[in-house]
């Protein structure tokens, strides 16, 4: 592993030789070796040098010459000595005092004979150089544990930082980068020297580091953490950064910020799937309970309306008898019978579109041009009361639009939607009819992959629209319009199954209507149609 | 004036047949001969021989789909049209015609008119 400066300075070389100086050849060489200069030192001091001074009586040029080489070798052996003695303790620690003790007797003992009066400074020396080799280490010793302690913590960390798959990043106030793992590196293959010292900006979207940056000052102001999802359009990928201050140790300030920043794109990509596979579900099950709904209310009332009919059909035999037979017929009885016969003929048109829903009777499908039809039916209901004064918009393509469909239930359809549309116009108006092909591109309410889907996304489809210009519905009504009886028209204007017939009646065609609306702006049918070829 | 024509009502519906018969005849051009149930009906068509029958699909005992296959199988009254007079809506009531013709059977939806029923029968009678 490579060092850093920061490491080396950590390390002085002295603990480098350390390992050297500790070896045990090392140390057992310059054991013998200090021995060695004791006894071999002494002996030539004392009983050489010493017989020699002892026996000149006087000192000629030559003796002198000896003398001073004696002197100065001696210097040097006291010298020389106190080398290993460090060099001991520093080994042995606090058994070397012992030792110091034993060698320092035989050093003084041996020196003693010679040169009486340099014991006093020899022992003081002596001393002195253990006791500051024994502080020495003492000190190196407690340091390089300490700096070992703190190279392998920082190991520790830094590892953690660099084996994780989160992207870790350091930024300042001004969101310049301080400090960026490898594994930021290698995912956007960037050097590090590319980044560092580089503001935000200079890899993100504005938008993204605008809310980079407003995340990084309320850290500097209030320093707790916080944390982001963002979208990285570049690289197209899901990020969950957080955020956390760092202090200066002493002061506690916020000196900078720290980035984890993790790849959650499939995370993310899940959580799509899941939603949309919720909200399919979702619209399945509504879909569920409304086909039911209809169904359900379709036995019932086909139930109910078959047994109203026999008794109505007595009411209207019983009334045209009435009406031949009172023999004193005034005005005010007259209008009575009318009334009734009204009434009958209202509760039998109520009744024939209720038995519409239960009918498993077989459409007569065949190919028909929608233009054509929706021209033809527009001609039937244009000249009736409620389209007086209403414009009635086409806009077709040019070819026919062919699709299958049973003529009159469409026609039926398309009238039950203009008459809707035409009673939504106060006054004046306009009516929209539009032609168009189109292919299925979104979800939607049948549109998909289920089973009972009538179209795949990419299936071509023929979309009739039919917009008026009139009050439109409330949002809270939308849902609920295409729900049997739901009127909001006058009482004996609607039966409220007009709509459900319309709906019931594409259902049938392998179609789908919608419906959109906003007040006071108009409403807007569409249905979407199985096209001739599929 | 045309002789009148005999016209056999059969339904379960007795208040029904009452004012029927009333009304028909009451337009001065039919005779109403009636029957409350299926056997009934059908021996009464036997002896009679009227010029059509209406007749009520859902009956008790016997159904007016079983009383019309034994009349079609009787050769006296083989030839006798038939409207069907029914509270089931079959197809395409909305439409203005009331009366409506489906595998060779004549239907007539209730509630009815007496205009609505001279009609039809006229339009029977004559084909």
């Amino acid at each position: 592993m490579n060092l850093s400066a920061h490491q080396k300075l950590c390390f002085p070389k002295i603990f480098m030789m350390e390992g050297f100086i500790k070896s045990k050849g090392c140390r057992s060489a310059i054991l013998l070796f200090t021995i060695f200069l004791c006894v071999a030192g002494g002996y030539y001091f004392n009983f050489v040098t010493k017989v020699e001074i002892d026996y000149a009586d006087v000192y000629s040029a030559q003796e002198f010459n000896t003398l001073l080489n004696y002197f100065s070798l001696q210097i040097l052996y006291t010298n020389i000595f106190y080398i290993p003695i460090i060099l001991t303790a520093i080994w042995y620690r606090k058994k070397v005092i012992p030792l110091a003790v034993f060698l320092g007797c035989f050093h003084i003992y041996l020196t003693y004979s010679a040169l009486g009066i340099l014991i006093v400074g020899t022992i003081e020396r002596a001393g002195i150089f253990i006791l500051l080799a024994y502080v020495i280490v003492l000190i190196s010793e407690g340091k390089a544990k300490e700096e070992m302690k703190m190279r392998k913590s920082e190991e520790r960390y830094r590892s953690l930082v660099e084996s994780t798959n989160d992207l870790i990043y350091t930024v300042d106030k001004e969101c310049k980068y301080l400090f960026v793992n490898d594994m930021l590196l290698s995912q956007f293959g960037l050097l590090r020297s590319q980044i560092l010292g580089k503001t935000f900006d200079a890899f993100h979207t504005t938008e993204e580091t605008k809310k980079f940056t407003r995340n990084v000052n309320r850290i500097f102001e209030t320093g707790t953490n916080t944390e982001y999802e963002s979208y990285n359009k570049k690289y197209d990928k899901w990020f969950i950064k957080r955020l956390g201050p760092i202090r200066e140790p002493d002061t506690k300030n916020v000196i900078a910020i720290s980035v984890i920043s993790k790849n959650i794109t499939e995370r993310k990509k899940a959580e799509e799937d899941l939603k949309k596979a919720y909200n399919e579900l979702k619209e399945t099950r509504e879909q569920l309970i409304q086909n039911e709904k209809m169904a359900a209310l379709g036995r019932l009332t086909a139930g109910v309306a078959h047994q109203i009919r026999n008794p109505l059909g007595i009411i209207l035999m019983g009334i045209e008898y009435l009406d031949n037979t009172l023999s004193e017929k005034d005005e005010q009885c007259a209008e009575s019978i009318k009334i009734i016969k009204q009434a009958i003929d209202r509760a039998n048109k109520i009744i024939v579109d209720i038995l519409q829903f239960s009918r498993e009777a077989e459409l007569k499908f065949e190919s028909v041009d929608i233009c054509k039809l929706l021209d033809d039916t527009i001609n039937l209901v244009e000249r009736s009361e409620n389209l007086e004064n209403i414009k009635i918009n086409r806009n077709y393509p040019k070819e026919p639009v062919k699709c299958k469909a049973d003529k009159n239930m469409f026609q039926q359809v398309i009238i039950n939607l203009l008459n809707n549309a035409a009673d939504a116009i106060q006054e004046e108006g306009e009516i929209k009819v539009n032609v168009f092909y189109k292919s299925a591109s979104k979800l939607n309410n049948k549109v998909g992959k289920r089973e009972d889907d009538y179209f795949k996304i990419g299936n071509k489809m023929a979309v009739v629209e039919i917009e008026d210009t009139g009050e439109g519905i409330p949002e809270d009504l939308l849902p609920k319009i295409f729900e049997p009886f739901f009127t909001t028209k006058e009482e004996k204007k609607g039966t409220g199954l007009g709509l459900s017939l319309a709906y019931l009646i594409i259902d049938r065609h392998k179609g789908s209507i919608e419906v959109e609306s906003e007040m006071n702006k108009g409403t807007k049918f569409t249905i979407n149609l199985q096209t001739g070829n599929n | 004036m045309a002789e009148k024509k005999k016209i056999l009502l059969i339904d379960d519906e007795k208040d029904l047949l009452f004012f029927l018969k009333a009304n028909l005849e009451n337009t001065g051009e039919f005779d109403v001969i009636l029957s409350n149930s299926g056997d009934k009906g059908i021996k009464l068509a036997q002896r009679e021989k009227p010029d059509l029958i209406f007749l009520d699909i859902l009956m008790p005992e016997m159904s007016g789909d079983e009383v019309a296959e034994i009349l079609l199988e009787d050769p006296v009254t083989a030839k006798i049209p038939i409207i069907f007079l029914t509270a089931m809506v079959t197809k395409q009531e909305i439409g203005s015609d009331v009366l409506e013709k489906r595998g060779g059977r004549y239907f007539i939806a209730k509630p009815i008119t007496t205009e609505e029923l001279v009609g039809a029968i006229k339009k029977v009678l004559e084909t």
